[in-house]
């Protein structure tokens, strides 16, 4: 509908335009052209009248020179009647103006002919075309007495020819007549009688008559309402002329003129007596404005004048205001349609363009557009919306296309995640076979990937464990913490000793350290047999130690991890209680923040851990959940700021009886081997091991041992070796000392047993089979002494769960 | 620990009678040093009165396996006991050695 509205608004606009433009044109032109026709009819009547009296005038005048040319012969024939009647009829017949002649004799001229004697040629007018046309009467009589006629008696005393007032004349059947008079004199100069020309009026009637007709038929007069009618009046105001026949002669002008309310048409009158020539303007008796245009007639005294209703000048202009409306009006008509629809084509695109870009609005980009053929606006729109659709379309595959590459990107974020999280043991427990350690860890990333770590795993006998926090967050972070567990991995593999594996990770990660990221990290390794733990800090934060009371581990800040390739670490060292607890944390858990970002603190860290002390839940996994509690309670509904992560390790070893102890010194003889082999014999015997186990046991003391001698003590030195057997209930322990050089075999590569007989090395089996063979294999150095320690579990017992006779290694996780 | 070497049906037989450790290696890494020229000939290790065997005793059958191969002989062994045998699955030795 609001396309309709759109046309409609326009053509109403345009047309009421138009209209407004038209009707002004139309006011001035009506104006212009009322005033126009007004002079000009006003011109028009001037000049009718002017000539009108010009025309009667030279009528009059051609009577006048006819009656004067013919004075003389009239004169020399005064006595002779018959030439007498000749001259008249002469005159009457050479002028056609004239309507008859006579010659007024004084009485007693003709003593005959009596008192009155007046011959009259007359014209006939009804009679045939070959007749006669002018016949002689003689008139003058006592019914007929011209002597007492005004006009007679004016000549005859003044002497002088005049034109006499209309009359009615009983001889001529030409109506009103006027007449000219001269008198007439003999030889002896006296007036002896008036020669006299008949002018009938008829013609000035019918002149004004047919004036009245041309002007009525031309300004479309309305008969009876708006006519111009013409008259003429005498000297006295006696109508001569005049459209109503009944007035002439009986109605005089004043008499009407006093009539009407208006007293203009009074003075006008008196105006025209005075022979004065005007136009006038007064108010009929109907009150209509209406013009009069008068002159005089000369020689006669007489006055014309032509009477114009005003509204009749009008009526043209009136005529041509109509034409142009009309036209107008017919223009506007064609306008209306031409505009209609013009701006229906015009506007019809645009409700094309309206519809696609409703079509585009709900997703279809390549919705059709109309066609433009014409190079306008409508064109520069087209093209307006094909570099919209266009470019709308390239913006949607842009951002499906990071939407893809987001989602990927999520994808693989999710993955990193899973990998990252798979990094760290997450079984808990997770030495369920073990009574001497119990672990539990946590971490909650801030992001999806985070740059905390933890691990943690037992080798020989000793549990390595690190936690660690990546300066920065996210990706980046992230892919340090995988290199920083994996360098802890690889480089506890063979070294023991914190400082070292500390001093290690730092050089590799030193190393081509462009993005200078670092690691705070802590370093812990915990002897299982000895409760002796061994740490080396890295810038991290200090643990608790939660035993008989909550205390810090004091510990050397040291430098983090990648930021001085040769900074020397120091390791430190503390003796765990049996029942103690190291709770190892990063910064996430003491800088947690709440919503008004005020800091968990050390403080509610060691309140925390106090309390669960006092509760006695200073179980690894209770803690920790008692730790994330409490954070969580005081975080609320903020957003986690960093990485969360905590690492609790209680060393829980029991101290059992000793039922047996036996001991040996061999010196670094391998010829010594068989009394080493008789001893295994005797404590296997003891301990009540079965001759198969017996067997294992010799080989692999008489492995650890061979080795002892190679590499403690280099060729040629002498020494000792002490094997020292100790049993409980459940295991079998023999202790390997020696005071030779310090030499860990825990950390030499294992043997491969799955290459070729060509690729084997001869040599690499024994501490393989020592590994092989023994539950675990521990190593110390300690008291300038390497102390080797080799546990079996005891088969025979009950009350323990075994697994490890079985598949000997098998129960612990283990570095490859 | 006695440790004899003979020659029959074109093979070389070692007998190893005794415990093979590391204090006996030396002595048998020589009386073994015979089946260094096998020369194709086939060597049968006869382990039936081997009591025991260590890292220092699984040397030695290899080496001998390691010179035996590029000359074209086979090392076979025989008759061992059940411990020693799991010695030898234990090192993977038995991926290596043909058994009769």
């Amino acid at each position: 509908m609001a396309r309709h509205s759109f046309a409609r608004r326009i053509t109403r606009w345009v047309m009421g335009t138009v209209l407004v433009i038209m009707a002004g044109v139309t006011y001035i032109i009506y104006n212009t052209a009322s005033e126009m026709m007004e002079f000009l009819g006003e011109q028009r009547y001037q000049t009718t009248l002017a000539e009108t009296i010009h025309e009667f005038s030279k009528i009059l005048m051609g009577v006048e020179i006819s009656l004067n040319k013919t004075l003389p012969d009239v004169e020399d024939n005064l006595r002779d009647k018959a030439m007498l009647g000749r001259v008249l009829t002469r005159l009457v017949d050479l002028n056609p103006a004239i309507s008859g002649a006579a010659v007024a004799f004084q009485p007693g001229f003709y003593p005959r002919e009596g008192r009155w004697y007046e011959p009259y040629a007359r014209r006939i007018t009804e009679s045939g075309p070959d007749s006669a046309k002018v016949e002689m009467l003689q008139v003058g009589s006592e019914e007929h007495d011209y002597l007492n006629a005004p006009w007679y008696a004016k000549v005859i005393t003044t002497g002088e020819g005049c034109w006499t007032d209309p009359y009615e004349d009983d001889f001529s059947d030409s109506g009103i007549l006027c007449s000219y008079t001269q008198p007439v004199r003999d030889e002896r100069d006296s007036i002896v009688a008036v020669l006299i020309v008949d002018v009938s009026l008829k013609w000035l009637t019918e002149q004004l008559h047919d004036i009245d007709l041309r002007t009525n038929e031309r300004e479309f007069g309305f008969e009876g309402v708006y006519e111009t009618y013409s008259f003429v009046i005498s000297r006295d105001g006696t109508y001569i002329v005049h459209p109503d026949h009944d007035l002439i002669l009986n109605g005089n002008y004043f008499d009407t003129a006093e009539a009407t309310p208006d007293s203009t048409d009074d003075s006008i009158g008196r105006s025209m007596i005075r022979g004065e020539k005007a136009m006038a303007e007064f108010r009929d008796s109907d009150g209509e404005q209406t013009l009069m245009f008068y002159a005089p007639i000369e020689r006669t005294g007489w006055s014309m004048a032509i009477v114009v209703p005003k509204v009749l000048l009008k009526v043209w202009a009136i005529v041509l205001e109509f034409i142009i409306v009309t036209i107008m009006l017919l223009g506007m008509i064609v306008l209306f349609f031409v505009c209609r629809t013009l701006v229906r084509r015009v506007a019809r695109p645009l409700t094309y363009f309206a519809d696609s870009a409703e079509e585009i609005a709900n997703g279809k980009l390549d919705a059709a557009l109309p066609e433009i053929k014409s190079d306008d606006e409508l064109r520069q729109l087209h093209d307006s919306f094909l570099l919209m659709q266009t470019s709308l379309r390239k913006q949607m595959d842009e951002l499906r296309r990071v939407n893809e590459q987001r989602g990927r990107i999520e994808g693989e974020l999710k993955a990193a995640q899973d990998i990252q999280m798979s990094m760290l043991p997450k079984t808990f427990p997770p030495y369920p076979d073990r009574d001497d350690v119990d672990i539990y860890g946590s971490l909650v990333p801030a992001k999806a990937v985070g740059g905390d770590l933890y691990d943690f795993y037992i080798r020989d006998e000793k549990l390595f464990f690190c936690i660690g926090d990546v300066s920065g967050k996210g990706v980046p972070a992230s892919l340090v913490m995988a290199v920083t567990r994996s360098l802890f991995r690889t480089v506890s593999a063979r070294e023991a000793n914190p400082e070292r594996i500390m001093a290690h990770i730092n050089e590799a990660m030193s190393d081509q350290n462009d993005s200078m990221m670092f690691v705070t990290l802590f370093v812990g390794v915990l002897d299982l047999p000895t409760g002796k733990l061994r740490y080396c800090n890295a810038g991290h934060d200090a643990p608790l130690i939660i035993a008989d009371d909550v205390t810090t581990l004091t510990v050397e800040p040291n430098l983090p991890v990648g930021v001085a390739r040769d900074w020397r670490f120091r390791q430190q060292e503390t003796a765990m209680p049996v029942g103690a607890c190291i709770f190892l944390f990063t910064d996430g858990l003491t800088e947690a923040e709440d919503a008004t970002h005020a800091q968990f603190t050390m403080q509610r860290v060691t309140e925390v851990a106090a309390q669960a002390l006092r509760q006695r839940n200073v179980k690894p996994e209770q803690l920790v959940n008692a730790m994330t509690r409490a954070v969580h309670l005081f975080v609320g509904d903020a957003e986690q700021s960093d990485d969360l992560t905590m690492l609790s390790i209680q060393f829980t070893k029991a101290m059992r009886n000793e039922l047996y102890h036996n001991g040996i010194t061999l010196p670094n003889d391998i010829q010594q081997i068989p009394r080493l082999s008789a001893f295994v014999d005797e404590v296997c015997e003891a301990v009540g091991l079965d001759m198969a186990t017996a067997m294992q046991m010799n080989l692999a003391l008489e492995e650890a041992v061979v080795n002892v001698m190679n590499y403690a003590y280099p060729a040629g030195t002498k020494g000792d070796v002490d094997i020292e057997a100790l049993a409980n209930d459940i295991r079998l322990k023999f202790v390997i000392t020696d005071g030779g050089q310090p030499f860990d075999p825990t950390a030499k590569e294992e043997a491969d047993t799955t290459l070729s007989a060509e690729e084997r090395p001869i040599g690499g089996l024994g501490i393989f089979l020592v590994r092989q063979l023994m539950d675990s294999i521990n190593y110390e150095y300690a008291g300038g002494k390497n102390i080797l320690t080799l546990r079996k579990r005891l088969t025979h017992h009950d009350d323990m769960p075994v697994t490890a006779g079985a598949e000997p290694g098998a129960a612990q996780p283990r570095q490859q | 620990m006695q440790t004899t070497i003979q020659e029959r049906e074109g093979q070389l037989v070692a007998l190893f009678q005794g415990r093979l450790d590391t204090a006996a290696a030396p002595q048998t890494e020589k009386d073994i040093a015979p089946l260094a020229d096998c020369d194709g000939r086939d060597i049968i290790l006869d382990c039936t009165q081997l009591d025991y065997i260590s890292s220092s005793g699984l040397r030695l059958f290899l080496s001998v396996l390691k010179n035996a191969k590029p000359r074209g002989s086979h090392v076979y062994i025989t008759g061992m006991n059940t411990d020693i045998r799991n010695v030898f699955n234990m090192t993977g030795f038995t991926n290596l050695f043909e058994f009769k």
